[in-house]
């Protein structure tokens, strides 16, 4: 019998929250629980150990010292290599451990591959890189949501024409055929087409010897976009529905394409159908429900910030668009830029605005008041479609953000040749650029211009990767998180200033360095591996420390925006579960890690 | 007095074979002991008017609580379980679907042989065992038990002071050591929660305390 505590501990626990219950009370049988009080020393042994309560110090051969707490475990070096570690735990406060012997832990590890990948990771030191099956399974919509449709079947000894009026009756484009309870064939429109009209059989014919015999079908537990694979793999567009073993019901091509109605897509192009203000005005509620939608089917934090940016992207175009519609066309050709997180594809509900204009002709005289009322425009439409302001006046509305070609360029060099710190810091955001609206080719030259200066530029780089590696994250000499406050005197760890900006403004001096025209955090990353300046664990251990943020920031902000709060980045780690705790220290240690290898290439003394 | 009168019951083989073969060095390192944490759930606080429903079992050695040997038993109960029912959560159809109270007590002193039993309040369990061996096999052994709750009460009383009202109680011991709760009232839970306590209760006792001042402090 297994005690009802013991499960629930473990049901709560990674790697084991990813273990079925029946499997949980097994595992929890071959525990034994040990008691330490504080001063007593954990000796080691051919097992692995889970902290139950209480406070431990490991203390390693790298002299780090580590406190183990609830739910973290030792051992599994052990148990993994067979080599013994020269480590010492001492209790710091009292606490219960939990024994779980080498057989269980391998059989576990052999039976449940994630299980495996957990204290591999673990071991390796890369848990960022670790992915639950809880994460993976949660980010699709089921079978069982799709189906709306009842029922509508018909026995097999019916004759083709009963079966076509029951079909015209019930409006239905295909028949589930069943004998006894059980499903035996299917019969659509098409095949009352092609295998009874055009072979000139009766309409006396009998359904079994026209339907499709044994026809695939799906479990309404498997996820939408199974159906879809077993739909074009088979080339069919009706896939009968069955739940313990009986049929329920069919899915059709058209359920699943109006599963996509809620898609970004419909909104964007809802967006670019408004030709007046008002429509763009009330549109950022939708845009906060589709973010939330977004967040809580758990899709990649990548994917739902790319698809806000997109979504940000056809306001500035439908704004522009708006604008022009009032001032007659413009004097001469533009381009809109983007910059940050918008041109990093990155943003999040509380991004601001950071935006400006990129001029064919200087701005003088009448050209400088066309874009003068343009930037107006756009800015205060963006704001009111919800896009905030930007504090530090990062916009085309700002006079000092309308330049021409050569107005940018030289603006560009001025930061590159004299990089004092200060004035490189509050620049650092124009490095990352994208076209949103306008002329392309205008973009490309300053894009090439900006790039060409900057490569092989090495003071400006030692001060672009000395900046970059200036804060740190907030993880202490025990690994603790180190809390600060905000304005609002919440206490909390800041995602975005010490977690996700360091890795951009990390990504970000590469990328400089050797010419990458992609502003994407993830693209850059690629690109910097394909090119051999990042290894390729260099690469898989930001990507996975950045996703590890972001998806953290995301829960924050869509958790704001349910319940009306004020968007912040500030989280607070009593609010994590254990895997978070566990992939949120490795992500903020990888940073520690990258800043230094950043340092050392290109803040050597010069 | 009158006893001798009565017609001699024959003694059950396995009560016999329990006085033979159950023996305790109580000069035992308490540390090295072997015992059995036990917790009944009854209809009632009588042993000679209330019944066992329930039984729930752990067994330590070497300071480990080893998880494999844990047993949870519901026992058919002669009559209703009552009001009892509001406590421990078992209504009469699950109590029905339990083993005979012979087939306990007969687990119970096989697992009992040359183990130290352990319950937190044990004038309960002791009280259910003695009568119901004496009922169901005509005698009952000499049951002994180390009391976790007698031996938080010695602690206290050492350190000086009033002992509050409920600060005895399990949930509340086990806060004191900052141990994790358990769900009250379920035997298996309960025994795990009693010793989890014990593991505590041994270390704030000193590698030479013995069985012997254990079974003192638990009079």
């Amino acid at each position: 019998m297994q005690v009802q505590e013991v499960v629930s501990f473990l049901k709560q626990t990674p790697p084991f929250d990813d273990l079925a219950l029946h499997v949980l009370e097994a595992v929890s049988r071959d525990l034994s629980v040990v008691y330490l009080a504080s001063g007593e020393q954990l000796l080691p042994e051919p097992q692995l150990l889970l902290i139950r309560s209480g406070l431990f110090a490991l203390n390693t051969e790298q002299q780090r010292l580590t406190h183990l707490q609830s739910g973290d475990f030792y051992g599994y070096q052990l148990l993994l290599t067979g080599l013994a570690d020269p480590d010492t735990i001492l209790c710091e406060e009292d606490g219960l451990v939990y024994f779980l012997p080498q057989e269980s832990f391998d059989k576990l590890r052999h039976q449940y591959k994630n299980f495996d990948l957990f204290f591999q990771r673990l071991f390796s030191r890369r848990l960022h890189l670790y992915q639950s099956n809880k994460q993976q399974n949660t980010s699709t919509l089921k079978v069982a949501d799709l189906v709306t449709r009842r029922k509508v079947s018909i026995a097999s000894s019916n004759t083709v024409q009963q079966a076509a009026l029951l079909m015209t009756e019930q409006r239905v484009s295909c028949l589930l055929i069943e004998q006894d309870e059980k499903l035996v064939g299917i019969l659509t429109d098409r095949d009352l087409r092609s295998r009874v009209l055009a072979k000139s059989l009766p309409a006396s014919t009998t359904v079994s010897e026209v339907m499709t015999k044994t026809p695939q079908s799906i479990d309404t537990d498997r996820f939408a976009f199974e159906a879809i694979q077993q739909m074009s793999q088979y080339n069919i567009h009706h896939l009968p529905v069955e739940q313990d073993g009986k049929a329920i019901g069919v899915l059709t091509t058209t359920d699943l394409i109006r599963s996509q109605q809620e898609h970004p897509v419909y909104l964007i192009s809802h967006i670019h159908r408004q030709h007046q203000a008002e429509g763009l005005n009330a549109i950022t509620p939708q845009v906060h429900q589709l973010a939330m939608q977004l967040a809580e089917q758990q899709i990649p934090s990548y994917e739902v910030s790319s698809v806000l940016t997109s979504i940000m992207d056809a306001l500035a175009q439908s704004w522009l668009q708006i604008a022009e519609q009032q001032l007659g066309p413009a004097p001469c050709v533009y381009s809109w830029l983007g910059f940050g997180s918008q041109a990093r594809r990155d943003m999040l509900p509380s991004a601001d605005q950071d935006n400006a204009l990129l001029l064919e002709k200087e701005p003088s005289g009448a050209v400088a008041d066309y874009f003068s009322a343009l930037a107006d425009i756009v800015c205060n439409g963006l704001a009111s479609s919800g896009q905030a302001l930007c504090d530090g006046h990062i916009m085309a509305s700002n006079p000092e953000l309308r330049l021409s070609l050569k107005g940018w360029s030289n603006r560009f060099a001025k930061w590159l040749n004299t990089p004092a710190p200060q004035a490189l810091l509050s620049s650092s955001i124009f490095f990352d650029m994208r076209l949103i609206y306008g002329s392309k080719a205008l973009f490309n030259v300053l894009q090439q211009d900006v790039l060409a200066r900057c490569k092989n530029n090495e003071l400006f780089l030692y001060h672009l990767a000395k900046n970059a590696t200036e804060r740190q994250p907030p993880l202490g000499f025990f690994k603790h998180f180190l809390l600060e406050q905000d304005g609002r005197q919440r206490k909390g760890l800041d995602l975005k200033k010490r977690g996700i900006s360091l890795i951009t403004d990390l990504v970000r001096v590469y990328a400089l360095s050797a010419g990458i025209h992609a502003v994407n955090t993830r693209e850059r990353l690629a690109l910097l591996q394909q090119q051999a300046v990042l290894t390729q664990r260099q690469h898989q251990n930001l990507q996975g420390a950045f996703d590890v943020l972001a998806h953290l920031r995301w829960q924050l902000q869509a958790e704001d925006l349910k319940r009306g709060r004020h968007l912040s980045n500030l989280l607070d780690p009593s609010q994590l579960n254990l895997l978070q705790r566990h992939q949120l220290k490795d992500a903020f240690a990888v940073i520690i890690d990258e800043q230094q290898v950043l340092r050392q290439r290109f803040c050597r003394e010069l | 007095m009158w006893n001798w009168l009565r017609k001699p019951v024959a003694v059950h083989q396995l009560v016999l074979d329990y006085e033979n073969e159950h023996s305790i060095d109580k000069q035992c390192l308490a540390s090295k002991a072997s015992y059995l944490v036990l917790d009944f759930e009854t209809t009632g606080l009588d042993a000679k008017k209330h019944h066992i429903v329930s039984a729930g079992w752990v067994r330590i050695s070497d300071c480990r609580i080893q998880l494999n040997s844990a047993v949870y038993q519901l026992v058919k109960s002669p009559a209703s379980v009552g009001q009892s029912a509001v406590i421990h959560g078992l209504h009469n159809s699950q109590v029905q679907q339990g083993i005979e109270l012979e087939e306990l007590l007969s687990l119970l002193l096989q697992e009992l042989k040359g183990s130290v039993l352990v319950s937190h309040h044990s004038a309960l369990e002791l009280n259910f065992l003695k009568h119901s061996c004496q009922n169901s096999f005509g005698r009952a052994p000499a049951f002994k038990a180390v009391d976790t709750l007698k031996l938080e009460l010695y602690k206290m009383q050492l350190k000086g002071g009033p002992v509050a009202q409920n600060s005895l109680s399990l949930p509340a011991c086990l806060a004191r050591y900052q141990l994790p709760e358990v769900t009250e009232h379920h035997a298996l839970s309960d025994a795990f929660g009693c010793a989890q306590l014990l593991l505590a209760q041994l270390k704030t006792r000193g590698a030479s305390c013995t069985l012997a001042e254990l079974f003192q402090q638990s009079r």
